[in-house]
């Protein structure tokens, strides 16, 4: 019958597709049971923590990043004491036993914030790799409570030096001591106010001309004046340019020039007859009783000076009477007046003449 | 308020009883092995450039749609482990089971309901022949072999079509890398999860497009109509039963 | 199984289908004994396709009883049917053929599928190519349905009913929907089964035609053709059905002379 042949297409069909899917399968399960070639023999380590942080069975095991095998199996070791609480039995290729030396150590480690945690062993220095069956040490990983922990007392001193600026503020916040007083007492602002309000009228007196100052700020004819000095000035430049007046031959004639430098030689030679010693000035230089006599002198300057602070002659009248400093003292403080006297009309006193020569 | 419930209710009621007949006669004679060899071509070689071109493009999907997320948590390295994981437990066997739904489940009752309403159902009955047996039974064992099957492969080509977008299309990653964080982020549970769906599927595609079949009544009206309304309700039942099964598969 | 020789092959006792307000056959009872033709009427919707699948086992009587060679088979369940069935053929309406098999697989589908028969596979061509040359289609083992028209259809369907030498025919409406000159073919075989084959017929139609057919002729094998009687065939009888109720149960002169308007419709005068 046709139909067997179509049924055996069909079979064919069915079997091609069900193998390719099989195949996958299988080749899936295949990597599934454990990375691991079958064909190669496994090793077993053994590490004791404390804590197993939740790590589960086939979670990796890495020798500095690289991985290299996986956890098998995660128990309690029956152990007393907490340190070796957890047994961790690792599976391992035979092929990396021989880079682990033995005294390697075992820690958690993650791969980022979010990452899987996974246990990283550090290469050791030792010669001897470690046997299969070994054991290898676990180092105290301080787990992030543990940071926590031993942060308190440094939390702890934070807080007492937080209360006591609390305390201060309170004090400032109160208008206690002078910031206190800067920051809360009114009488302060109340001056400062009414100085600036003087200021203030100072300057819109000088804005509107008025005083020198603001006639300095404002008038014109100040002005004029001042350009006209420029002007003068700048003939006066002028003709000193030109070689005129005593300045100007000063700048300008070569003679004074010439006779300066036959000066200059003249002074050479005199310093060098100096030094040798010739001469008045020379032998202030190098004679030595000059030095001996001025020593003396000094001795007597020292015995007037005494004498002076001693109050004798006439000087040391100045120096100790009292009464001189009295007259001054009383002068200032006519002169204070004075100013006083300035500031309430400042016309009697100001009158700025300029006049160049 | 009633007459509303009982349409719906009866039509379970037959389907259980449907269910329960073709059930227990999976263990019993007579096994009609050519309908079930020619109802596997049908439905599982039939089925696969659907299902491949789906699974690929479901899987090319994800890693698009993923590669934003995982670069903002500098993650782009799991591409790989989110694909495979997306794929083989919930994408591929759902995507797999709604296109076989929309294939088979609505053939199987269009195909049975264009008999009954021609009375060959009758008649295959008047002459000695159940049509459980030899209609149902094998669409059911032809079903519950390829799909898981079907599904294999669209994982697979899922994971490919990931590969390429990820590293040939997006360069967010290397080949290596994504092949190896997709096989090691699959487990056993996945696995199982990932092949005992699409036979629960299976088993309710066809068993709701037969029932909707040999059910129909109305001639060529009804058949149209049961047609569609087996897509839809096999349809449904793999969304819901996904998440049941997805659900004792989590707490587990 | 029992060979009540005597006895009615197909007794329906007080047969109800249906539910509360829907009740598609009321209390339906008629007897039908061995080698005798039983012919039904009624308007569509009265209730003669319910009827015939009942006493095929496909529905089951919501109440009453169906006796079949003598067994009561109202609550048999399918597995047993299968067995009764072996004994029954059926002609569905349209032919009921299986679209995807061949004409030959669909003929030969009895002999190979119901269990009870047990025929030897060397033997279901044979029995196929006779039967189709009963029903003078012989040529067409290879085709399939769709490439016949309906009439051939129909003849296929007769062919296979008979495969099993059947004793009890049923026929479900074999002439709806074919051209007079097809639908007396199709009735001109159906003598030539009861005639021939002395196979206990059951026919439902609307055609009176279909009664007459039957009623008055025979099958005459030297001429390959029908033969009209003198007076009608034994044991013909008629049964007409009336929203699901017996309107009239008889012989074919009383059919005749019934004045019952719902009656009289199907006959001829």
């Amino acid at each position: 019958m046709a139909a067997s042949n179509k049924v055996g297409w069909a079979q064919l069909r069915v079997g091609l597709m069900s193998l390719a899917a099989l195949m996958i399968l299988a080749f899936l399960i295949f990597l599934l049971t454990g990375a691991d070639n079958p064909f190669e023999t496994k090793s077993y380590l053994y590490t004791y923590m404390s804590d197993s942080a939740a790590l589960s069975e086939g979670s990796a095991v890495r020798l500095n990043g690289i991985l290299i095998g996986k956890v098998k199996t995660v128990e309690l070791s029956g152990d007393k004491s907490n340190a070796r609480a957890i047994r961790m039995k690792l599976q391992l290729e035979e092929r990396y036993l021989a880079l682990v030396p033995n005294d390697s150590v075992i820690a958690f480690s993650a791969e980022n914030v979010l990452g899987a945690k996974f246990l990283n062993i550090k290469r050791g220095i030792s010669p001897t790799p470690i046997q299969g069956g070994g054991e290898l040490r676990a180092r105290d990983e301080k787990d992030f409570l543990e940071i926590m922990q031993s942060a308190m007392p440094l939390l702890e001193s934070l807080q007492s030096i937080l209360g006591r600026i609390d305390k201060v503020v309170a004090q400032v916040e109160s208008g206690q001591g002078s910031i206190g007083k800067l920051l809360y007492d009114p009488s302060i602002y109340t001056r400062v106010d009414s100085m600036l309000g003087d200021v203030q009228k100072v300057t819109r007196a000088l804005s509107e001309g008025k005083g020198t100052a603001g006639r300095l700020l404002y008038d014109e004819s100040l002005y004029d004046d001042l350009h006209r000095t420029l002007s003068r000035l700048d003939d006066l430049a002028a003709g000193l340019q030109r070689g005129e007046g005593t300045a100007g031959k000063l700048l300008k004639d070569p003679a004074l020039y010439d006779d300066l430098r036959k000066t200059s030689v003249e002074l050479r030679t005199m310093i060098a007859e100096l030094n040798a010693g010739k001469g008045t000035a020379g032998k202030l230089l190098k004679d030595d009783t000059l030095h001996k006599r001025l020593l003396a002198t000094l001795d007597n300057l020292n015995g007037t000076v005494d004498k002076i602070n001693a109050g004798q002659g006439t000087i040391g009248q100045l120096m100790v009477n009292p009464a001189l400093y009295e007259n001054l003292t009383a002068t200032a403080a006519e002169v204070q007046a004075m100013m006083k006297d300035f500031r309430a009309n400042p016309k009697k006193f100001l009158t700025i003449q300029l006049k160049l020569f | 308020m009633l007459e509303l419930l009982k349409a719906p209710i009866l039509t379970f009621q037959e389907f259980v009883l449907l269910s329960g007949r073709a059930v227990r006669g999976i263990f019993r004679k007579p096994y009609y092995w050519d309908d079930v060899f020619l109802q596997m071509d049908l439905i599982g070689v039939g089925s696969l450039p659907v299902v491949i071109l789906t699974g690929f493009f479901s899987g090319a999907v994800m890693a698009l749609q993923m590669s934003r997320a995982l670069q903002k948590y500098g993650a782009t390295s799991q591409v790989g482990m989110i694909v495979a994981i997306t794929l083989v437990r919930e994408m591929g066997p759902v995507l797999t089971a709604l296109m076989v739904a929309g294939r088979n489940s609505s053939g199987m009752a269009s195909e049975l309901g264009s008999m009954k309403v021609t009375e060959q159902i009758d008649a295959m009955r008047a002459l000695g022949t159940d049509p459980i047996m030899k209609l149902v039974k094998p669409r059911l064992l032809a079903t519950a072999f390829v799909l898981p099957l079907l599904t294999v492969l669209a994982d697979f080509v899922g994971l490919v079509g990931g590969y390429l977008v990820a590293c040939k299309m997006l360069h967010l990653t290397t080949s290596s890398e994504y092949w190896s964080s997709a096989w090691q982020a699959i487990e056993y549970d996945d696995i199982a999860q990932g092949l005992l769906k699409p036979f629960v599927f299976a088993i309710v595609l066809s068993l709701v497009g037969c029932h909707y079949g040999m059910r129909t009544k109305g001639g060529t009206q009804g058949v149209g109509r049961a047609t569609t309304q087996a897509v839809v309700v096999a349809s449904v039942w793999v969304v819901v039963l996904t998440f049941i099964i997805g659900r004792v598969f989590v707490t587990m | 199984m029992e060979q009540t020789d005597a006895g009615p092959i197909l007794i329906f006792r007080n047969v109800s289908f249906g539910f509360d307000d829907n009740l598609v056959l009321r209390d339906v009872s008629f007897e039908l004994t061995r080698g005798a033709t039983l012919i039904i009427h009624g308007a569509a919707g009265s209730g003669k396709t319910v009827l015939l699948k009942i006493a095929l086992g496909l529905l089951r009587p919501t109440s009453g009883r169906v006796i079949l060679f003598g067994l009561d088979v109202t609550e048999y369940t399918e597995q047993q049917w299968f067995d009764v069935r072996s004994r029954i053929g059926v002609l569905f309406q349209e032919g009921g053929l299986f679209d995807s098999f061949s004409i030959e697989d669909n003929v030969g589908y009895p002999l190979v599928n119901q269990p009870l028969l047990q025929v030897p596979p060397e033997e279901v061509a044979p029995r196929v190519e006779q039967s189709l040359e009963f029903v003078e289609l012989g040529h067409t083992l290879e085709k399939f349905p769709s490439e016949l028209s309906g009439g051939m259809r129909r003849r296929v369907g007769i062919a296979r009913a008979i495969v099993t030498q059947p004793e009890l025919m049923l026929y479900d409406s074999p002439t709806a929907g074919l051209d007079p000159i097809t639908a007396n073919t199709i009735m001109a075989l159906i003598v030539k089964g009861r005639d021939m084959r002395h196979a206990t017929t059951l026919i439902v139609t609307h055609r009176h035609q279909d009664g007459e057919i039957l009623e008055r002729y025979r099958w005459d094998d030297s001429i390959g053709g029908l033969q009209k009687l003198e007076g009608v065939s034994a044991g013909t009888r008629y049964l007409v059905l009336e929203d699901g109720r017996i309107a009239f149960l008889g012989s074919p002169a009383e059919f005749d002379a019934c004045n019952d308007p719902h009656v009289a419709q199907f006959s001829s005068r």
